[in-house]
């Protein structure tokens, strides 16, 4: 394998050579364990250089090294001379770097011709001084890191506490500190302190002494405002030497080294007493644990070339001391301390020790990583999920859903994270849930908040391990403790006890409700904003009744989340009463999951910008917000549809038991017929007909999705509103149907062109006697819009406005026996209740003369306006 | 590069593959090295250059009245290096002959007499009469007489054989040793030759491998100096020698160069050894050129144009050659190609008070064009701007050899890349998926 890769990487070289006219030739193969080094000269004649740039010979050689798993694995490629020290891209003083990300730039086919070309490209570009130009990212300088001298992991900003202005200029250094904590070779700096602030933790009453079970360091930090170019240097003596032009010498050098040991020394003392166990070994191998710093290192911050956005930002790495300059400064932090009376030349000596250390010792950087939040971008910067950001989040339900969820909030920087779930980790769910073999029998939430609380040292996940309802959503439960809440449970209860604490409550969060299909190749997700009329189960309501509708890329998700008939084959995984659930693997959910979160994420973030000033959103936007999606197979073409709602117009109703929520569409298509009736017949005669949607008893909301308006056989005037029956039980079993019987009937409404909607004396006696359409007494909605005047006028004809007065009253059940000929507002029409006079029909035609005895008579054949004048006058 | 050229320096005359170097030291002192006239186009390869007829008349007035040349240095007596000297001997007095004992080796050695041409001939002849007439002006306790004097460099085993061997000291010199006197005068601080072969152990070899190597040091008024290494024919060992013995004999300035004229006219033989049949790269030669160079040093090759590729057995100059030069300086000039193929000038170095440098060839032409105007004038630092002026009528008898090349040059990436396109069947790459997952 080894050989053929490097034979590979031979025979391509050698085509090269035979077909490139002398432009290519291998000088010499250099053989070697790691790999062979093929010396290349290539043509490099006519190259433009320009200011900046380095200098290329006509001819030039490169020592191309090929590893043993070539093309897999990238060659890498020297200059043979050091010509190109210190300039970009140049490594090690020539190494030259080719490629930013070899995973997407190399390419294994194409092989040694890639490779030269691109060589030959990075020539080009570094003889035009373009390889690292004003707009690239900015690369900062090599430091040669060793992982054996430690990690040091930087998560403050030094912000303001650089002595030199944005621009880079300057001229003194400062020092600060570094406060850090140990975990091995794993140092993390917490926090940029004065001294002051570090002796006050360290001789504090109770010391600082670990963090996280783990054990304080301080460390030096020196800030020098002359930038290093490509390369840190390798040995102490340049870098003293380096820091010593920039005004900071090396007897300052050795006093704040010092001055950190002292304080290291007395933390290290007090490490030992409290908990040797934490305390941990030394780095370095010594003798006497008790009197030396757990290390010595210092920080040296230099400015970054050039400015990142307006700023030069901090270069930063690390200078870890090997054993003996450790021990070295530490005998001169030690005898300079007790300098003053008798160990003057002492002191003296033993700096002259340290300096002479710094001329010969090699440089121990440690490896830097940067987490200081204005040197690094973060990966998701300007994706949907940095909505989540610093946010507070309840995330119900811990299983296939919540848990990818739950992770994604931790991930995304959360401010806190509450997670609830009152299941426990059985075997079957490690199939597709994260969840570990140890996790088995302890509560879901428990294992979740344990595993998701390691990945950020700052966030520690809330378990809610009880009942979601009772615990998190009682009535009049204060949710103003989250930003957001997302209900993952799929739990219809779930739903159900949220819709009504939401109805209640004074703060509502923004609501995410999802579910996914049962074969999990689909998935729901609802947004309900603040401004939204419902929470998660209104939204599924309106989904059905959008779906049930026939809009299109909807109809296979009506089919899946509101079936026909109930699914009898139940997926039960374990034998016994266990929950049914669906069948799916974690691939499938955990897609589904991350479409899902992205979709309300999206939805969010969007719905943000649309935020006024006083950073409310918008009560006349779109406030509930649906999307479907759907994996492989169940892909319709459609890949993910929206939909999204107004909110609906929310009215108690009289007896304050039902909250009613009134859809937009019913809105409109109440004012659709009040404005028809108003030009067919004339603006003063009542209309109405029936309000379509559900009750739902155990939230005591009542829907009303849809109105119609009056059936042919009505009687309609201006104090009176009798329904007709015609065509009323169709139009309802139409709804239930095409619905799947989340709409139908709930009562009536007519209109009070004239008047305040208050129940006239008939409306009072026509409650009492209600039937619905199939001639059955039941509980229904009694809903009267009135007004009268030009803001009904207003209403009517534009649609703005709010709207006129509304009367709502949910009727009980009539007592009296329901037979035919029962005198209410629909079947068993009494025309015998009527009072004598003129009226018009349902159906838009002639009115009629109705009697007295309930006997109707046709008008004589004339035109409505010079009938509707002889009644009322002419008003023209 | 400077706008004017200066009083001290060296013109390469474009002469095709041969070496005529002509060295201005001061206004009367001028050394001319190594010499390849060609009255006419005698051979399909060579072309008409009459370096003596244009070299003549820009030379100062000697004390006889004729022509003066202070000297004159044969590196070896190969004809593309002493072609003309009888016609440059008849036209002009020569203070100074400089020649190897090679040539009494090989009359010695051969008693049919040796393959010589007849300017070889003439020069031996010269060198022999001067012998003579020096070692007779020496017995009279007189100094030579006006262009008699010769100075042998370098060793032979065979030195009582030879006839030169009963000459003063004066007129011996060797390896390891520095001239500053020519035809009789000390020039110390305005010039140093240090001479680095032929060695003794050479003596015997082919007539290559005893080329007279020096190195020629320039300094003018400020202190300021340019070195300039002529290895004549040399080859790979007796070079390596030369690096090695001056390395260990602590010398190595001696060794520094800012000009290097390319030994043996770029031929591949410096740093290539035949093994095999195959050559094969000596890299350590190229590094001790490149450690002894000096900033912004230069490489010239004094041939006719470097081939676009090599063939077994073809004679100098080598691309191979060329390529492993151009690796080590900035500037690598043919004197063919200088400034381009179709109009050669001559390379002309100058050392003033900025240093050493190869002077731009529109300063070299412009110059020629305005020498009359000067002459006029009276301007006294002329010397070095008429040998330059008569070097560059030389490359218009080359121009014109070449075809001038229509298409444009490809830079070296380029050409890089057009074999890797070559290779592949395609300029592109074979598209990949660019995507990500890992980071």
């Amino acid at each position: 394998m080894t050989d053929s890769g490097v034979s590979l990487a031979r025979r391509q070289l050698r085509d090269l050579e035979a077909t490139s006219d002398g432009a290519i030739q291998i000088i010499n193969e250099v053989p070697s364990s790691a790999g062979p080094t093929f010396i290349v000269d290539l043509d490099t004649s006519g190259i433009a250089h320009e200011p900046g740039g380095i200098r290329i010979r006509d001819r030039e050689w490169f020592e191309i090294w090929v590893p043993p798993g070539f093309p897999f694995d990238v060659p890498s490629v020297r200059s043979n001379h050091r010509r190109w020290l210190r300039t970009p891209h140049v490594h090690y003083g020539r190494t030259l770097c080719l490629y930013a990300a070899t995973s997407v730039e190399w390419n294994p086919s194409d092989g040694m011709r890639g490779y030269l070309h691109r060589l030959t490209e990075w020539l080009e570009h570094a003889a035009a001084g373009t390889l690292d130009p004003d707009d690239a990212p900015l690369h900062p300088p090599v430091v040669y890191a060793d992982l054996q001298n430690g990690r040091l992991i930087v998560h403050p900003d030094l912000g303001d506490r650089a002595p030199w202005a944005p621009d880079g200029s300057g001229t003194d250094p400062k020092t600060t500190y570094a406060w850090c904590v140990a975990n091995g070779k794993r140092v993390d700096v917490l926090e940029w302190v004065d001294l002051e602030t570090a002796k006050d933790r360290v001789w504090d009453k109770d010391p600082a002494l670990f963090h996280d079970g783990h054990p304080s360091v301080l460390m030096p930090a020196v800030m020098i405002c002359d930038e290093f170019g490509f390369e840190f240097p390798r040995k102490a003596k340049e870098l003293s030497e380096g820091l010593t032009e920039s005004g900071y010498g090396k007897d300052q050098l050795l006093a704040d080294i010092a001055t950190a040991t002292v304080i290291n020394v007395e933390l290290r003392k007090k490490q030992l007493t409290a908990d040797a166990t934490a305390a941990g070994p030394l780095w370095d191998d010594v003798d006497d644990p008790e009197n030396h710093p757990l290390l010595t290192a210092m920080v040296v911050a230099t400015p970054s070339r050039r400015p990142d956005g307006t700023k030069r930002l901090a270069h930063i790495a690390a200078w870890k001391f090997d054993a003996l300059g450790s021990r070295i400064t530490t005998l001169f932090s030690d005898v300079r301390e007790r300098d003053e009376k008798f160990f003057g030349d002492l002191t003296e000596s033993v700096g002259e020790l340290a300096f002479d250390w710094f001329d010969w010792a090699k440089l121990q950087w440690m490896r830097v990583m940067e987490n200081r939040p204005e040197v690094t971008r973060r990966r998701d910067a300007g994706t949907p999920a940095s909505w989540l950001a610093d946010k507070r989040v309840l995330v119900l339900g811990a299983g296939a859903l919540g848990g990818p969820i739950a992770e994604a909030c931790v991930r995304a920087g959360v401010r806190e994270l509450t997670v609830a779930d009152h299941g426990i980790v059985n075997p079957g769910i490690l199939v597709r849930q994260y969840f570990t073999d140890d996790d088995i029998g302890q509560a879901k939430v428990t294992a979740l908040a344990r595993r998701l609380s390691a990945i950020r040292s700052d966030l520690d996940v809330i378990p809610v391990p009880g009942n979601v309802r009772t615990e998190l959503f009682a009535p009049g439960q204060n949710l103003a403790a989250y930003d957001l809440v997302i209900d993952a449970t799929a739990d219809a209860s779930v739903r159900a006890a949220i819709e009504l604490a939401r109805v209640s409550a004074t703060h509502r969060p923004p609501l995410v409700t999802m579910v996914i299909g049962h074969e999990a190749d689909r998935g729901l997700v609802a947004v309900n904003l603040p401004t939204s009329s419902g929470a998660g189960l209104d939204a599924f309501r309106k989904v059905a009744l959008h779906a049930g509708s026939g809009a299109p890329g909807w109809r296979d998700i009506m089919d899946e989340f509101f079936p026909k008939t109930a699914r009898t084959e139940l997926f039960f995984p374990e034998p016994g009463c266990s929950d049914p659930t669906f069948v799916g693997s974690l691939a499938q959910t955990t897609a589904l999951a991350g479409m899902l979160l992205h979709e309300a994420l999206t939805t969010l973030r969007t719905a943000e910008a649309t935020k006024n000033q006083a950073g409310t959103y918008p009560t006349d936007g779109p406030s509930l917000f649906a999307s479907a999606v759907r994996l492989g197979n169940a892909s319709t073409g459609h890949g993910t549809v929206r939909e999204q709602w107004h909110p609906d117009l929310v009215r108690s109703d009289l007896t304050g038991a039902y909250e009613v929520r009134i859809s937009q569409e019913a809105l409109a298509e109440i004012r659709a017929e009040v404005r028809r009736g108003s030009r067919i017949r004339d603006p003063r005669i009542e209309t109405g007909g029936m309000l379509l949607g559900a009750f739902d008893d155990a939230t005591g909301i009542v829907n009303i999705d849809r109105a119609s308006g009056p059936p042919p056989d009505s009687y309609l005037s201006e104090v009176h509103f009798q329904h007709g029956i015609k065509g009323t039980q169709e139009r309802v079993d139409a709804e239930l149907r095409r619905s799947r019987s989340t709409t139908g009937f709930v009562g009536f409404w007519h209109s009070h062109p004239n008047s305040q909607a208050t129940p006239s004396k008939t409306d009072e006696q026509g409650m009492a006697l209600v039937v619905g359409p199939d001639g059955s007494s039941q509980r229904a909605l009694m809903m009267i819009v009135g007004g009268g005047g030009q803001p009904w006028a207003d209403w009517r004809d534009t649609g703005n406005g709010p709207l006129p007065s509304t009367y709502l009253r949910v009727v009980p059940r009539s007592a009296g026996p329901v037979v035919a000929g029962h005198r209410g507002y629909v079947g068993g029409l009494d025309l015998q209740l009527l009072p004598p006079g003129t009226y018009f029909r349902g159906d838009g035609g002639p009115p009629v003369q109705v009697l007295a005895g309930g006997v109707v008579r046709a008008q004589p054949a004339t035109s409505h306006r010079s009938l509707w004048a002889r009644f009322f006058g002419d008003h023209e | 590069m400077t706008s004017d050229i200066p009083d001290l320096g060296a013109v390469f005359w474009p002469v095709g593959t041969g070496d005529s170097g002509t060295v201005v030291i001061s206004e009367d002192v001028v050394v001319q090295v190594d010499l390849n006239h060609r009255a006419s186009a005698e051979k399909d390869e060579t072309q008409e250059v009459p370096v003596v007829d244009l070299l003549v008349p820009t030379l100062p007035e000697g004390e006889d009245g004729n022509p003066y040349l202070a000297a004159f240095v044969l590196t070896h007596a190969d004809a593309d290096h002493c072609s003309g000297f009888a016609k440059l001997l008849d036209e002009v007095t020569i203070g100074e002959l400089w020649a190897t004992p090679r040539m009494w080796r090989e009359y010695l050695g051969d008693p049919k007499g040796p393959d010589l041409c007849e300017d070889a001939v003439a020069f031996h002849d010269e060198v022999k009469r001067r012998v003579e007439a020096i070692k007779k002006a020496v017995a009279a306790g007189n100094e030579p007489s006006y262009g008699d004097r010769v100075l042998i460099v370098g060793y032979d085993t065979g030195h009582d054989k030879h006839a030169y061997s009963d000459l003063p000291d004066e007129y011996l010199v060797y390896p390891g040793e520095s001239v500053t006197t020519i035809d009789g005068v000390d020039h110390e601080g305005r010039f140093e030759a240090f001479i680095h072969a032929p060695f003794k152990d050479d003596c015997a070899e082919a007539r290559n491998d005893t080329s007279l190597a020096m190195q020629v040091t320039l300094t003018e008024d400020g202190g300021k100096d340019g070195k300039v290494l002529l290895f004549g024919d040399l080859a790979y060992e007796t070079i390596m020698k030369i690096f090695n013995y001056s390395e260990d004999k602590d010398r190595e300035e001696y060794l520094e160069w800012d000009l290097l004229l390319a030994p043996h006219h770029c031929s591949k033989k410096v740093m290539y050894l035949r093994e095999n049949n195959k050559d094969v790269l000596q890299t350590d030669i190229l590094e001790k050129f490149e450690n002894h160079a000096r900033e912004g040093a230069v490489v010239v090759a004094s041939s006719k144009e470097i081939p676009t590729s090599d063939t077994d057995g073809a004679n100098p100059p080598h691309k191979m050659a060329a390529d492993r030069y151009k690796k080590i300086v900035d500037t690598f000039i043919c004197t063919a190609e200088w400034p381009s193929k179709t109009d050669p000038s001559p390379v002309v170095f100058g050392v003033d008070e900025t240093g050493a440098h190869i002077l731009d060839d529109t300063t070299v032409e412009e110059s020629a064009k305005v020498l009359d105007l000067s002459k006029a004038a009276g301007d006294g630092r002329q010397r070095l701007r008429k040998v330059a002026a008569a070097a560059t009528a030389a490359g218009r008898y080359v121009s014109g050899a070449t075809t001038a090349e229509a298409t444009k040059q490809l830079s070296g990436p380029e050409k890089v890349r057009a074999a890797v396109a070559a290779d592949r069947g395609t300029t592109k790459a074979p598209t990949t998926a660019v995507g990500f997952g890992r980071d």
